[in-house]
Parts: C-alpha cells; sequence; structure tokens
C-alpha cells in the first residue's frame, strides 16, 4: 500500500506552513463527501455524522505534522474518522454498556420503509446494523468504499486475514437476514 | 444468495436527506471551520506559552531574589556570631558574677572602664558622705566606734 502521486503533492503542500490550509482544502475536497458518508453508515443519525466529520476535520488538521509520509493518507485520515464515529456511539452508552447494544436504537434512526415495503439499501442497513460494530465498520469499508484489506488493515489496526475472515462471516450473516426478510 | 450476489445487491444509502450537494456543503463548512479553529488554536497556543514564559521569568526573579536574601542573612548572621565570639574572648580577662546566683553577667574590659568612668563622674551618695568628713567629725565617729564596735570604724569605710 502506498500514497498515490495526488496524495504526495497534497502531502508536500500540507507540510509547507504556507499551503497548509490550502493543501487541507483540497483534502477535504477529494476525501470529504467519502467521509461523511463512512461516518453517517456508522452513526446512522445525520446530526451524529455532521459533527462527528466537524471533529475529524478539526483533527485532521492538528495531526498533520504527525502523519507519516510513508503511509496511505486516505486510511489515516479514515482511521481519525472511524474513532470519532466509535467515540460518538460510546457516548451514548452508560458506563458497563457495549456499543454493539445500541443496534435497535441506531436501526431506528433508519428511514421508515416506503408503502411498498422496504427496498434493498433499507433492508441491507438493517442486516449491517445486526453485526457487530467493528465488523460492520470493516464490511463498509470494503463494500461501499472499495478500499483494500490492507487500507482496512492500516485503519482499523487488524491483519488483512482476520478482516477477509470477518468479512466473510458478516456477508453469511447477511445473506440470511436478507432470506428471511425477502429478498 | 452468493457473495457476488451480494457485492451486486446495491451500494445506495437508504437515506434521503443528504444529497451530494448538501454533504459538499457541510464538507466545506467542517472544513472553513477547522482551518478558522487552527488559526484561533494557534493564536491560543502562543498565548499560552507567552503565558508560561512569563510565570518562568516571574518565578526565576522570585527565586534570586529569596536566594539572595538567605544569603545576605546568613552573611550577617555569621558576622554576628564574629562579634559574639570576640565578645567572649573579651568578657574572659574581666569578668563580674552575679552574686544572687540568678545568672551570670560578664563585662568586657570596656564596659569596666566605662563603670569606672561614670563613678567618678558622679560619685555615689555613700562615696559623697565619706568625702565630706573633716578630721573632728573622724575622732567622734572613732569615739562611736569605740562604744558600738566596728560598724563605725572610718578607716575600714564601713557605716
Amino acid at each position: 500500500m502506498s500514497t498515490t502521486n495526488a496524495d504526495i503533492e497534497l502531502l508536500r503542500q500540507l507540510r509547507d506552513p504556507a499551503q497548509r490550509d490550502e493543501g487541507f482544502a483540497t483534502l477535504m475536497r477529494r476525501y470529504g463527501r467519502r467521509l461523511y458518508w463512512h461516518l453517517r453508515r456508522i452513526v446512522v443519525d445525520h446530526d451524529d455524522a455532521e459533527d462527528a466529520l466537524q471533529e475529524t476535520a478539526i483533527k485532521v488538521l492538528d495531526k498533520l505534522d504527525q502523519f507519516k509520509g510513508d503511509g496511505d493518507l486516505m486510511a489515516w485520515v479514515y482511521s481519525i474518522a472511524t474513532r470519532e464515529a466509535l467515540q460518538t456511539l460510546r457516548r451514548r452508552t452508560s458506563l458497563f454498556q457495549s456499543i454493539d447494544s445500541l443496534s435497535d436504537e441506531l436501526a431506528a434512526k433508519l428511514p421508515a420503509p416506503a408503502n411498498d415495503g422496504p427496498d434493498a439499501a433499507l433492508l441491507l442497513q438493517r442486516a449491517l446494523l445486526r453485526l457487530p460494530t467493528t465488523q460492520r465498520i470493516a464490511f463498509n469499508m470494503r463494500y461501499y468504499d472499495e478500499l483494500t484489506y490492507e487500507q482496512i488493515a492500516a485503519v482499523t489496526g487488524k491483519s488483512v486475514g482476520s478482516l477477509k475472515t470477518s468479512y466473510h462471516i458478516a456477508v453469511e450473516k447477511i445473506k440470511e437476514y436478507l432470506k428471511a426478510n425477502a429478498l | 444468495m452468493s457473495q457476488d450476489n451480494i457485492n451486486n445487491l446495491t451500494r445506495e444509502m437508504p437515506f434521503t436527506d443528504a444529497d451530494d450537494a448538501y454533504v459538499d456543503s457541510l464538507v466545506e463548512r467542517a472544513t472553513r471551520r477547522a482551518i478558522d479553529g487552527a488559526a484561533a488554536r494557534r493564536a491560543a497556543r502562543r498565548r499560552t506559552l507567552r503565558r508560561r514564559w512569563a510565570a518562568v521569568a516571574a518565578a526565576a526573579a522570585v527565586a534570586i531574589v529569596v536566594t539572595l536574601t538567605v544569603f545576605l542573612t546568613v552573611r550577617n548572621a555569621g558576622n554576628i556570631a564574629g562579634d559574639g565570639a570576640l565578645l567572649a574572648v573579651n568578657s574572659t580577662t574581666d569578668s563580674v558574677s552575679d552574686e544572687f546566683g540568678f545568672a551570670t553577667i560578664d563585662y568586657t574590659a570596656d564596659d569596666s572602664a566605662a563603670l569606672a568612668t561614670e563613678a567618678a563622674a558622679d560619685p555615689g551618695p555613700i562615696d559623697k558622705f565619706i568625702n565630706t568628713l573633716d578630721d573632728a567629725d573622724a575622732e567622734m565617729l572613732a569615739s562611736y566606734a569605740a562604744r558600738f564596735g566596728d560598724e563605725y570604724d572610718i578607716d575600714d569605710n564601713y557605716i
């Protein structure tokens, strides 16, 4: 996994104090939309996703000096966003409550189905919310964002092998759910 | 349903409250706030740094003043102790003890000389009385002494 040429040029800007703000704006234009949807898929609620996006932007800008140039810039930004999203979920839990127990609460924030029944996108989201949070996040990054397993490993800190296994298990669970719910 | 079926299912999101233009505006706003916030944070950090340096400078100034004060105090105490030691040496040559047993009061040679000078300048009442006696008075006192004892012996200056 390596940084793209565009990211190398972007990094050069970000490391120059005179061009840092401009470089950061470029970075957000490049990845901002994907970040919002990554966050939204984790926290489900729009306001929470917007807050997490804001916090992510602040932390990315603050921690730019800590980014090692030999890593993947996008994966680094995703890892900050993922931590923010998990932090948002943790704030909703009590001291001894796992964030996995929020699945029903999060599912309630999904849009109501249309009159002719839930569509595939909605059913898929419902199925995903039944997965453990870390498995759901890994699935999202592979399926929706089409990150490589290496990139997901850089974001989550897990091994590529365990991520592949996790993805396979997630797919099996989703298939079961969809089969049971008429798709 | 195979994994391929899953992959081909959909990548659309069911949310209708955030189209691309709206999300882009959110991103733009978050970007601007982060940049403005970073500038404010940098300014705040500079202020904090200045305050810390001022506090360090003030602490250093206090430390210097305290050190100087302690140094001068110790040095003065040393001088006083030196004077005391000198006084003690002098006092061993000419001392008078309090005979009532409460304490021993040492006088230096200088003190003794000063007291002698003072006594000569201002004699006590007994000295004055003795100095005023003439020969007749001495004979009278001697006769009293012969009658009543040594208390009136003018030669011993007792009365």
